[in-house]
């Protein structure tokens, strides 16, 4: 218990870390602008209560938010983010795998749900970001384009980052 | 009384992130200066110390760069006061137009070190080491060896945040140098390498190449910074689209300096009871 809790405070961290000081300084393009710490909200196990995942969206949001100077923008994509998970998993996953307690992730679903889990709800993200960043719907086509290409740059980079940091032990 | 607890608690789901989405919303439009400000301000003391401490480590590996850039300011600086010196020997032969008496302003630069720095959202923002303990003000112009860079938004202590050029509400003063004919110049979020003037006349003829530098009419920035080169034009309907090519290197900015107009206050106290 204590040992997860521990676990998923390192994972924030790190990602996060990452995101601001490692992407952020590296992948600077206007229209490729890849976002990997929702990862930290798509792979918290399937049975995280409701609340927690919205609090820990937010909380990951509002954290970038502040290293970022965005007032706000990426806690309002990550919790929507949030709320869409809460669906996208009550529809895909079986009973069995509420009651064994999954994680969302690459070793015990698969790369094909993964990519289809990811992709679904980072686009979510990236669109609800780019849109209240730009904050009109006059540079539309611009915006979309933005939201489809970052989206499929996050998605590689959000598998690359799952398989560098799976346990080796455990990788059959 | 029930039923009302009963639909509370069937879309509980709900309700928690509506909670959760209206505290982020609130804080993306809540444009009251005020709100804003206290966000950046938090940001400020938040992550000044983080960005610091970082910097610390990353800065070393820019430092040939540095030194690169900052001998060629002083080259320029000795060839500047060679001039100088020249001319006061023989001004009577030597015709000079004489930039610093045409706006008659006190600037104080203050050097600094970009802690900070994003150049691919829509509104880009710096952070400087430099704060109210090192007299910096707010609406203070913000300056590099090779161009402007933006204007400080806020300050706290031994930080201070800045609006770059790249950023929705960055509107600077800016002039076409061989003609004289201001505008403002604007960003699209397109590319950091380029921006945009839409107000100046369209009968104003524009070359590529043309060299736009600051008109030093807004009282922030100095006269005659240079701020980038045309890079193309086009006239649509009543509008004079300039496309200019920004000599600010945004992507690779360590070494700043921030300018302080002394006399600003007074100019914007004389400014303001003309508009009341």
């Amino acid at each position: 218990m204590y040992r997860d809790i521990i676990y998923q405070a390192l994972r924030f961290v790190f990602l996060v870390i990452l995101q601001v000081f490692v992407i952020n300084q590296m992948l600077q393009y206007n229209l490729i602008n890849p976002f990997v710490y929702p990862l930290f909200i798509l792979l918290l196990p399937v049975n995280t209560s409701f609340f927690l995942v919205l609090l820990l969206s937010f909380a990951v949001g509002i954290t970038v938010d502040l290293l970022q100077f965005t007032s706000g923008i990426h806690a309002s994509a990550t919790v929507f983010m949030g709320f869409l998970r809460i669906y996208f998993l009550k529809a895909s996953l079986s009973k069995e795998n509420f009651e064994k307690n999954i994680k969302p992730d690459i070793r015990d679903k698969g790369l094909a749900w993964f990519s289809v889990y990811a992709i679904v709800l980072l686009f979510a993200h990236h669109l609800v970001l780019y849109f209240l960043e730009v904050n009109t719907f006059r540079e539309f086509f611009f915006t979309i384009l933005k939201t489809s290409l970052s989206a499929l740059a996050s998605l590689l980079l959000v598998i690359l980052i799952e398989y560098l940091l799976m346990p080796t032990s455990k990788k059959q | 009384m029930q039923q009302f607890f009963y639909f509370f608690i069937r879309f509980k789901i709900f309700w928690v992130f509506f909670i959760f989405e209206v505290i982020s919303l609130v804080l993306v439009y809540n444009n009251s200066p005020f709100h804003k400000a206290s966000f950046i301000n938090t940001a400020n003391s938040f992550t000044g110390g983080i960005y610091n401490s970082a910097n610390k480590i990353t800065s070393y590996f820019h430092l040939r760069q540095i030194n690169d850039s900052v001998m060629a300011e002083n080259a320029r600086l000795y060839n500047n006061l060679y001039r100088a010196d020249s001319l006061t020997h023989h001004s009577d032969t030597i015709n000079f137009k004489d930039s610093t008496n045409k706006y008659i302003g006190r600037y104080v630069y203050t050097a600094a070190d970009v802690i900070s720095n994003s150049t691919s959202n829509r509104n880009n923002y710096l952070m400087l080491n430099v704060g109210a303990a090192d007299g910096i003000t707010k609406q203070s112009g913000v300056v590099c060896n090779e161009g402007v860079v933006g204007i400080v938004y806020d300050v706290s202590e031994h930080f201070c945040t800045v609006i770059s050029l790249l950023n929705s509400n960055a509107h600077i003063s800016a002039k076409i140098d061989s003609s004289n004919n201001s505008g403002t110049l604007m960003w699209n979020g397109k590319s950091p390498l380029l921006a945009q003037i839409d107000d100046i006349n369209k009968h104003v003829k524009v070359v590529p190449g043309q060299t736009i530098s600051t008109s030093g009419l807004n009282y922030i920035f100095p006269g005659n910074i240079k701020i980038g080169t045309v890079l193309e034009s086009s006239i649509d309907g009543n509008t004079n689209r300039i496309s200019i090519r920004l000599s600010t290197p945004f992507e690779t900015l360590y070494k700043v300096y921030v300018v302080r107009n002394l006399d600003y206050e007074e100019q914007q106290n004389l400014l303001n009871s003309i508009k009341q």
